[in-house]
């Protein structure tokens, strides 16, 4: 095992998953961090799950996490963390937005189905306790929200992920390039969404 | 991490292939494992340089069942094939894992890709698809953002083989099948390979219809600009190419139409569709994301529609066979738009015979 700091990243195609992975490999790179990550599966943009695998640890050498070995999963849509559950190791922690985006499948159903259930921030709730699984839950699309900037929603659920436990970059250099990457003018929004998601899963316990 | 200290050889290129780097590495092995996606292109190389190399080797490859020819592998499918190899157990318990993570998905309904809220083509193909109403047709599809159109859940369309098959494929198709044969294709992918299928099909007049979603960028891959990109996008030397003037130059006729006017456009096509042999039509809207990126350009807001869910009536017909991603049912079965995803193109609107979605005001 080469072990490091493993985790997916993960969401709904059109959610800025892409950008989250970039403000990471940006910040291992200006700290001298050995990471790793593969291409994103699926589609950018279109609405559909997408999941990134990013590593980082000096032994690191294949950007695809071996299952039941990540720490954390951070996950900006709730639905999505059970795609890449297998890949937690016993122990670790889900980092997950409460958002529940409706996939166009389950709507499909409700329309040849009018009893047809779709699914809730419940159910995953329910499906992570019974099996044991540590969850830290934001409401990071309201907070988004809230800040103006619904777009923001990956700098909250990214600054959840740097409060897990053994996260090897420390917050000062995330916001370094988060104010690198973002479009000019948003950096302060962006830093602050970091700082208030850091600051909620902080308040989990 | 299985503690085996097995010599490695991690090839840098395999075409040419390094035979001499091959033999030598094998040379005095007993046994070698080759980890290759896809099909078995170095494992049969290896077969062949053994045959002199090293006769006795034995190859744990795709041929002798170790490795799948599908999918991409992960750690875990090489230390499965290892623990075969070597009779040393798969650490961390990883088939525990993903049996855990089974149990734990029952019911999760899948989330694959779809058109864009906004996407003028999510409206193309329900104004087609309503158009071919009673029709038998069979649809040739082509690579782009409207090869999703066969995903669920439209799960629409027929073939999709390679860029600007769509056009060869209908060539063949009308000369076989009975029902109106349709080659659907992109503007971008008309321009980068569809032409030659075109011309063959105008010199033939082949009885299908080409019908090209034009958006004015390659889409798919994000937002390129190509011949066809309007004139004022166009960087400063280049000049736009029309595809219908393309077209009308090798006397083919040509519709256009805007697939965000549906009672405009539905006359147009179901005539260029009960036209005998080969025409086209366009329908031709801006790519909705790069709309939006062009109206954050110059400041402008974003749009977005709402449900009226007191002349809401439950009719679904905002929903089936469009399925737009900001449009969910609630609790009820009434409509509701997301507005945070909507982009206020109000196709939906022009579905509901009750008049129950228009543009929200804040």
């Amino acid at each position: 095992m080469d072990g490091g700091f493993s985790f997916p990243l993960c969401g709904v195609g059109g959610q800025g998953i892409v950008l989250m992975s970039k403000v990471i490999g940006t910040a291992c790179a200006a700290t001298g961090s050995n990471a790793v990550t593969g291409e994103q599966h699926g589609l950018s943009q279109r609405s559909g799950s997408i999941s990134i695998h990013f590593r980082i640890g000096p032994g690191v050498t294949s950007p695809l996490i071996p299952l039941a070995t990540a720490e954390a999963i951070v996950s900006l849509e709730a639905l999505e963390c059970l795609r890449v559950i297998e890949y937690l190791k016993p122990g670790g922690t889900v980092f997950t937005s409460t958002l529940v985006m409706n996939p166009v499948t389950s709507t499909a159903l409700r329309v040849r189905d009018a009893a047809a259930r779709c699914w809730t921030f419940g159910d995953v709730q329910e499906r992570l306790a019974g099996a044991g699984i540590g969850l830290k839950a934001l409401d990071a699309r309201v907070m988004a929200r809230k800040m103006g900037f619904p777009v923001v929603e990956n700098m909250v659920m990214l600054g959840a992920l740097s409060t897990a436990a053994g996260f090897p970059l420390a917050p000062g250099a995330i916001e370094e390039a988060i104010a690198g990457l973002v479009p000019a003018g948003t950096a302060a929004i962006n830093t602050s969404a970091f700082q208030a998601g850091r600051s909620a899963a902080e308040g989990i316990n | 991490m299985m503690g085996l200290e097995l010599p490695v050889l991690r090839l840098g290129t395999v075409h040419p292939l390094p035979v001499e780097l091959l033999s030598s590495f094998l040379k005095g092995l007993a046994k070698v494992i080759v980890v290759e996606e896809l099909a078995p292109f170095l494992e049969d190389s290896v077969r062949a340089i053994a045959k002199d190399a090293c006769p006795s080797l034995e190859i744990a490859g795709k041929r002798s069942g170790h490795f799948d020819e599908t999918l991409e592998y992960t750690a875990d499918t090489v230390a499965r094939a290892l623990s075969r190899v070597s009779g040393i157990a798969v650490p961390n318990g990883a088939d525990g894992a993903e049996k855990a993570a089974g149990a734990m998905r029952e019911g999760l309904p899948s989330r694959p890709p779809t058109f864009c809220p906004g996407c003028p083509h999510r409206a193309s193909l329900s104004i087609l698809r309503a158009a071919l109403r009673g029709t038998p047709s069979v649809i040739s599809s082509d690579i782009g953002c409207y090869s999703m159109s066969c995903l669920e859940p439209l799960v629409w369309g027929d073939s999709v083989l390679a860029m600007g098959a769509s056009l060869g494929v209908a060539n063949g198709l009308c000369r076989s099948v009975s029902g109106k044969v349709i080659a659907l294709v992109g503007d971008s992918t008309f321009f980068h390979a569809g032409l030659p299928g075109a011309l063959n099909a105008a010199y033939r007049n082949a009885d299908f219809k080409l019908v090209i979603l034009d958006n004015g960028v390659t889409a798919m891959t994000g937002q390129q600009l190509h011949p066809g990109t309007p004139a004022e996008e166009q960087p400063e030397g280049r000049r736009r190419v029309s595809p219908e003037a393309l077209l009308e130059a090798m006397g083919v006729e040509v519709a256009i139409v805007d697939p965000y006017d549906r009672r405009a456009s539905m006359p147009a096509v179901k005539t260029a569709l009960e036209s005998p042999g080969f025409s086209a039509l366009i329908f031709r809207r801006e790519c909705a994301l790069h709309a939006d990126r062009n109206r954050r350009r110059r400041g402008e807001a974003i749009p977005h529609s709402a449900v009226s869910p007191a002349q809401c009536r439950n009719y679904h017909t905002c929903a089936r066979d469009f399925y737009c991603p900001a449009i969910s049912l609630d609790d009820s079965g009434k409509a509701v738009i997301e507005a945070d995803l909507c982009d206020g193109c109000l196709a939906c609107a022009q579905l509901c015979p009750n008049s129950a979605i228009a543009r929200a005001e804040d």
